[in-house]
């Protein structure tokens, strides 16, 4: 009996197994298309990311000769395994998503990536103008000429707040980095958190301390850290993190930070129990539209340090694609590009608007389909003031392991350590990599 | 008659399948591993590999998170042979004896390991949060606040709270391993004991552990081996943080090569472990069959 | 007396382990039912709303039932082919005398100890030289070459507590290699067998790294590859991932009631150990 069972288990998930992989073999031997591969983190089931695959599958229908085999891997750790692994094997992705700076600088070295420049100003720049001008400095690479990556989306950094929280403390929305401190201290005599940071997932310092390096020391100190003209053992440096480790010391970020990931940092806040969160611009889409809590929330630009700094903001593209050139013919590289032109299409982005709505990096019309949205607007307006905006200060650091390197250190803070401490870790590590 | 086959033929006949598969799942990366180890390379087709002799492994000896992080392992080895060997045996002992609903126990003492390791992993962060988690609020409302602790984020203890996660996750596993030694014994043995009236604690004494000696054999250079490895739990539950304080070797091999794309220096870790790993299984099993004579 | 007391401390802590070990498949299931917010703020407690949606999900955008079936599929073959090429290996590393029997037996220890990300991109590098990419065989033949060492391990371990005399017998009775192996001692290891059916049915089930790397085709996603559906830069859904786990976790519990009870079977025949 029980061996009889067994067999049907067996049989049924042979059946399950092979059915879909002999599916796979007709449908693969039709045609004489060109097909390239895609290789994006969107395989989660929402808006957005549903949006991006449901336009893919649009262009596989058109009567292009392309089709698109898409390989989503939402995981950071998990993606970067499988990008890392095809370029060491040379079987990259014909496009894929990175963030560029310094994580793609090597593929730029080993002569793996297509010069994007010469398609762009094709017809005068026809697809060049589509975009932003200002996102354009993180697809540059100093010492190489062309450009090596289109953006496909943005974001900027800023700060979100309960409203209610604020009108209940009788206090402005702080403008300035000292403003915050004060707004901090007013809502802890409160017993109101305000902040809740989820410094389980490291990056939330990371941001924090960008900001306050971007918005207190400028964009240029952004590129001397990268050329190390700027020590990030400096006093300029010590004093960002000295900020940092004095609002952990007096609980301004939240409690047992360390122990909270991001995931829970933004449901806490959404709980409407914390004053502030700063966060991308992909909050609004993500966390905030369609609920009941969005008309609680307000959004401003972050605060800043140095009067000098105010226009300045940590944002950029976050998400690029890139087109390897690793064992890839001319008409893969052409068809690669037939389809980035799509997926950054003025009308990708309309349709984009209707269903996820945040900032992009194409400019384009919005149609009466554009659902209205407060904060979205609100964030167009903060970034029309931007001047400059920087994304993650180590992106533009010549060495891979910097990003890393800094957010450990930064967690070190919440742990307790001295902003010396946190300097000199950073600069030990550097030095450990130095030879390299 | 047949003519038989020579004992050659058999040997090679019976090997070849299991040596081929290993020859190229194993042996060829265990290779790669090694030449990487003495070059530097960025990991991308096509790039050049250059030979930077012991370079590496002088870089990888000198780090002091290297030795951390091999510290870290042997907490976790430790936690094996003090709490996993003891408990997993005893898990064993449980399921193939004569009690009722060993059925159902053997189910739920598995389930950890067949729910994965990212929900074991969260759950356990969430119960070991200081300040919502279930066990501080245990501890709390027994009244001794003095004990609840900041599991996961103090330097020290997070590594511990790990082990001990681990222990209890695996402790089904090996389980298993124990478990179909025990049931080998054969049941003649454990009657004419009982005449003699070696029951009870005796019998674990004189029968149980003796004749599990292979089963602890085997325990004992899986948990060496599985130790040096430990990679999954680790990553699920902290990522090596907070501030690396709960890296283990897995782990930075895997930041150095896929993270930083220093492939010549992660190989070096690799090639250290897999050293550390023989040189450990063969000692366990020295020290074992010392105890045999 | 004291022998009662020593048996209720032993039910007591067999109680005590169960309730341990089991809660997480409670937990597991009410966080299938909630969202992020019922999850992140109140992981423990009852589901104020059960949000089965979050299953429709789990069919629907993530096709678990399909990553099901594929990882089935692969952890059996796999797991039958580890049994077999094990056990032939276990018989002549336990049985025959020959040259080189001690360097070949610690070569296959090593499959133990190596760590996984070293061997991804070499084995990755050759799925593309041989076309194994997106081929169920090659990701077969990877979960047997991973699961066979701790498969040799064992086997040669519990074979050398078997006594030789059976073989003996078997070789006076005319029996060949063949027959001593598959007549006479592969039933005798069938609580080994067992064990390590599980064991290597688990590892191949549960398995990611190699499932994601190999297999790119949507259709042949594993279990482990399906749940990454949830998990994303921007935002995670924890509620549909427990609803995975869920569904993934019911065949897994059925092949262990099963796989385990042959174990126990073992104990009826008497295995005679020397």
């Amino acid at each position: 009996m029980k061996r009889k069972v067994l067999a049907v288990v067996m049989a049924m998930s042979m059946a399950v197994g092979v059915w879909p992989a002999a599916a796979m073999q007709t449908e693969a031997s039709g045609g004489d298309d060109i097909t390239i591969t895609v290789s994006s983190r969107y395989s989660n089931d929402n808006p957005d990311e549903n949006y991006f695959r449901q336009k893919v599958e649009e262009f596989n229908a058109m009567d292009n000769g392309i089709t698109v085999v898409m390989d989503n891997i939402s995981t950071e750790s998990d993606y970067l395994d499988k990008l890392r692994t095809s370029f060491a094997n040379g079987d990259t992705p014909d496009v894929f998503q990175e963030y560029g700076g310094s994580r793609c600088l090597d593929y730029l070295e080993a002569d793996a990536l297509v010069d994007l420049k010469p398609y762009l100003d094709e017809n005068d720049g026809e697809w060049y103008n589509t975009f932003y001008d200002s996102l354009w400095n993180q697809t540059i690479y100093e010492g190489y000429e062309g450009i090596y990556a289109v953006p496909f989306k943005t974001y900027m950094v800023v700060m979100y707040y309960n409203k209610d929280l604020f009108e209940k403390a009788g206090i402005e929305v702080p403008k300035t980095v000292d403003e915050m401190l004060a707004a901090c201290e007013t809502f802890k005599s409160m017993d109101i958190l305000p902040f809740q940071v989820g410094e389980k997932d490291n990056y939330r310092f990371g941001h924090f301390n960008n900001n306050l390096v971007i918005k207190t020391l400028g964009v240029d100190a952004v590129d001397k850290l990268a050329s190390r003209e700027l020590a990030y053992d400096s006093d300029e440096m010590i004093s960002t993190y000295k900020t940092m480790a004095e609002m952990v010391e007096k609980g301004y970020f939240g409690d047992n930070i360390l122990d909270t990931d991001s995931t829970t940092e933004n449901t806490i806040f959404k709980e409407g129990n914390v004053a502030m969160h700063y966060d991308g611009t992909w909050f609004i889409a993500n966390e905030l539209f369609g609920t009941d809590f969005y008309d609680h929330v307000g959004v401003a630009a972050f605060p800043y340090g140095d009067e000098s700094c105010k226009n300045y903001a940590q944002g950029g593209s976050s998400d690029m694609f890139f087109v390897s050139k690793l064992n890839k013919s001319q008409e893969q590289i052409d068809a690669s590009i037939e389809f980035l032109k799509f997926i950054t299409s003025p009308e990708y982005y309309q349709g984009l608007d209707e269903v996820a709505q945040t900032i992009v990096p194409v400019k384009f019309e919005k149609t009466d389909k554009s659902p209205v949205n407060p904060l979205l607007d609100e964030v167009n307006k903060i970034q029309s003031e931007v001047v400059d905006m920087r994304t993650d200060i180590q992106n533009y650091d010549p060495e891979s392991h910097m990003l890393d390197t800094v957010r450990s250190a930064l967690q070190g803070l919440a742990m307790g350590n001295s902003p010396e401490q946190c300097a000199e870790e950073i600069m030990q590590r550097i030095q450990e990599y130095g030879g390299q | 008659m047949k003519k038989r086959r020579s004992s050659k033929t058999t040997i090679i006949l019976y090997l070849a399948p299991a040596v081929i598969l290993f020859v190229m799942f194993i042996l060829y990366p265990v290779i790669n591993t090694i030449y990487l180890s003495f070059n530097s390379w960025k990991g991308i087709y096509g790039s050049p590999v250059n030979f930077v002799g012991l370079t590496n492994y002088k870089q990888v000896l000198q780090n002091n998170a290297f030795w951390k992080s091999l510290l870290n392992s042997f907490f976790f080895m430790v936690g094996g042979f003090c709490v996993l060997m003891p408990l997993s045996f005893g898990l064993a002992l449980i399921i193939t004896s004569k009690l009722r609903g060993t059925k159902f126990m053997k189910t739920a003492f598995f389930m950890p390991v067949m729910l994965s390791t990212t929900a074991v992993a969260l759950m356990w962060v969430y119960i070991l949060n200081p300040s919502y988690g279930a066990l501080n609020e245990l501890l709390r409302a027994l009244h001794l606040d003095g004990l609840a602790k900041d599991w996961l984020s103090t330097p020290g203890l997070n590594i511990w709270s790990v082990v001990l996660v681990n222990e209890w996750m695996y402790a089904g596993y090996n389980m298993l391993i124990f478990a179909a030694g025990l049931v080998s014994i054969p049941g003649d043995i454990y009657e004419a004991a009982e005449i003699d009236g070696c029951t009870g604690f005796k019998r674990l004494r004189y029968i149980s552990i003796p004749l599990s000696k292979e089963s602890f054999k085997i325990f004992s250079i899986l948990c060496v081996t599985g130790c040096l490895k430990a990679f999954d739990l680790v990553w699920a539950m902290t990522k090596g943080g907070p501030n690396h304080t709960s890296e283990v070797p897995a782990s930075l091999l895997y930041n150095e090569a896929f993270t930083y794309k220093f492939f010549g220096k992660s190989s070096a870790i690799g090639v250290l472990l897999l050293i550390l790993g023989v040189t450990l299984s063969i000692l366990v099993n020295r020290l074992l069959r010392r105890e045999e004579e | 007396m004291k022998r009662k007391i020593g048996k209720a401390f032993i039910y007591l802590f067999a109680i005590f382990w169960t309730v341990m070990t089991i809660f997480p498949l409670f937990i597991t299931f009410f966080n299938s039912v909630k969202d992020n917010k019922g999850i992140t703020l109140g992981m423990f407690t009852w589901p104020e709303e059960f949000m089965w949606s979050n299953y429709t999900q789990a069919f629907e955008a993530a096709h678990i039932l399909q990553a099901v079936g594929n990882s089935m599929f692969f952890a059996i073959t796999s797991t039958l082919l580890t049994i077999v090429i094990g056990m032939l290996a276990a018989y002549i590393l336990s049985r025959k005398v020959f040259k080189g029997r001690g360097i070949v037996y610690t070569m296959f220890l090593i499959g133990v100890m190596v760590p996984i990300h070293c061997t991804i991109i070499p084995i990755s590098s050759m799925a593309t030289q041989v076309h194994g990419k997106n081929q169920s065989w090659f990701l077969i033949l990877v979960y047997t070459a991973f699961a066979l060492s701790q498969a040799i391990f064992l086997f040669t371990g519990y074979l050398n507590g078997v006594s030789r005399e059976l073989d003996e017998a078997a070789v006076i009775d005319g029996c060949r290699d063949r027959q001593i192996l598959f007549r006479v001692l592969m039933p005798v290891c069938m609580p080994i067998i067992s064990t390590e059916a599980i064991l290597a049915f688990i590892a191949g089930y549960g398995e990611l790294i190699f499932g994601m790397i190999l297999m790119s085709d949507q259709n042949k996603y594993t279990v482990a590859r399906a749940m990454l559906t949830f998990t994303g830069g921007y935002k995670v859904s924890l509620g549909p991932i427990f609803a995975c786990i869920i569904v993934a976790v019911v065949p897994m519990i059925i092949i262990y009631i099963l796989f385990h009870e042959k174990v126990q079977e073992g104990m009826l025949t008497g295995a005679i150990k020397g």
